[in-house]
């Protein structure tokens, strides 16, 4: 397979769809929103689990590619933050964050893992992922706001029949 | 083109990956430098039949620039998967694309000379051998002498291959090519780089 043309950015569209969605909610929320919501999820923090990776921080390059075609470059590293856990009944969460906060990681995975869990999926979701997702939906409703509120249009004179011809 | 790894049945790896490792690399470091000497690694178990001895080298020395030859009794999913995970290595069916080999005993092995012996520039490039035996202290003596021992040190290997010693003195004959070889057994293991020379006692 030709390498360069492999498309790496597609949105999830498999199995994997649902799991992407919250491992990218819990990696994108602010870890002082996550913290918050997990230390109030009751029962769900206290679900007991065995680490299989600690939190651990490390460099990741980040690639780029020019034109989406283009070969590949090294756009530059960034910090990043990923553990593992697995829970009693065997599923495994994984957490990769952007940045170097261990405590972040480790909730991270630990949600990650009681979502995929059957019995804890839906308190876990109601929990964790729905305020988390509002947060960010906020967040950048905010941000649009802020931004649209600097707008400013540019009009172009709309041109007569006559200069069309 | 993305290779999914199953987690399921991935066990811990060090409880302090930095110090942990630190103190391990020591113990090996000790064994190499001291051949025939045999260093107890304290590493958390990992899937068998891998033994504790060679998953602390793997959890040490191995990361993504070190590619792994397995035996087939090694080449099981969920020594593969802690591979993977633990050190990010790639797993090659090509002895002498390996970085580290690892052969157990009872399986047929690749011949020595199938394995990466290094090039002049970088000897350092030469594969090395991780031999997981049943015990460093109940088989046949093997004289060892060079660098690192003062005059000379048995150990009692089980269940090598006989031609083992003589393929292992050609391979290391073209110093400073040739392969290093860690014998594990258990949580023990002795260092035996390519200075060294052997002889059945």
């Amino acid at each position: 397979m030709n390498e360069k043309f492999v498309e790496t950015d597609t949105l999830p569209n498999d199995a994997n769809a649902a799991r992407q969605s919250w491992m990218k909610i819990l990696a994108c929320s602010d870890p002082v929103n996550v913290e918050s919501a997990w230390n109030s999820a009751l029962g769900l923090n206290e679900v007991p689990c065995e680490i299989i990776r600690k939190p651990e921080r490390g460099l990741v390059m980040v690639r780029g590619r020019a034109g989406s075609a283009g070969g590949q470059f090294n756009l530059g590293e960034m910090t990043v933050t990923r553990c593992a856990v697995r829970l009693a009944e065997g599923e495994t969460g994984v957490s990769y964050i952007a940045g170097r906060n261990l405590e972040h990681a480790l909730i991270a995975a630990k949600a990650d893992a009681l979502l995929q869990s059957e019995t804890h999926h839906d308190k876990a979701f109601a929990a964790l992922i729905e305020p988390l997702q509002k947060q960010i939906d906020d967040r950048e409703a905010e941000r649009a706001s802020k931004v649209a509120a600097t707008r400013v249009n540019f009009f172009t004179m709309v041109r007569t029949r006559e200069d069309k011809k | 083109m993305t290779q999914t790894l199953d987690l399921s049945q991935v066990t811990p790896g060090f409880d302090d990956p930095v110090l942990d490792a630190q103190s391990c690399f020591r113990k090996v470091l000790d064994a190499i430098s001291h051949p025939g000497r045999i260093s107890a690694l304290d590493v958390p178990p990992a899937p068998a039949p891998l033994n504790p001895a060679s998953a602390g080298l793997a959890l040490t020395l191995m990361d993504f620039d070190t590619p792994i030859y397995l035996s087939p009794a090694l080449q099981t999913d969920s020594i593969v998967s802690w591979l993977r995970f633990h050190c990010s290595a790639p797993i090659t069916t090509v002895p002498n694309e390996a970085a580290f080999a690892f052969l157990q005993e009872g399986d047929v092995w690749p011949s020595i000379d199938e394995f990466h012996p290094g090039d002049a520039k970088y000897p350092d490039t030469s594969t090395s051998l991780v031999i997981q035996l049943s015990s460093l202290e109940t088989g046949p003596a093997i004289t060892l002498n060079g660098p690192g021992i003062e005059t000379q040190e048995t150990i009692h290997p089980n269940s090598m291959p006989e031609n083992f010693w003589n393929a292992r003195a050609e391979n290391v004959a073209d110093f400073q090519l040739g392969v290093d070889c860690y014998l594990t057994a258990g949580n023990q293991v002795i260092g035996l780089p390519r200075t060294t020379r052997t002889m059945p006692a």
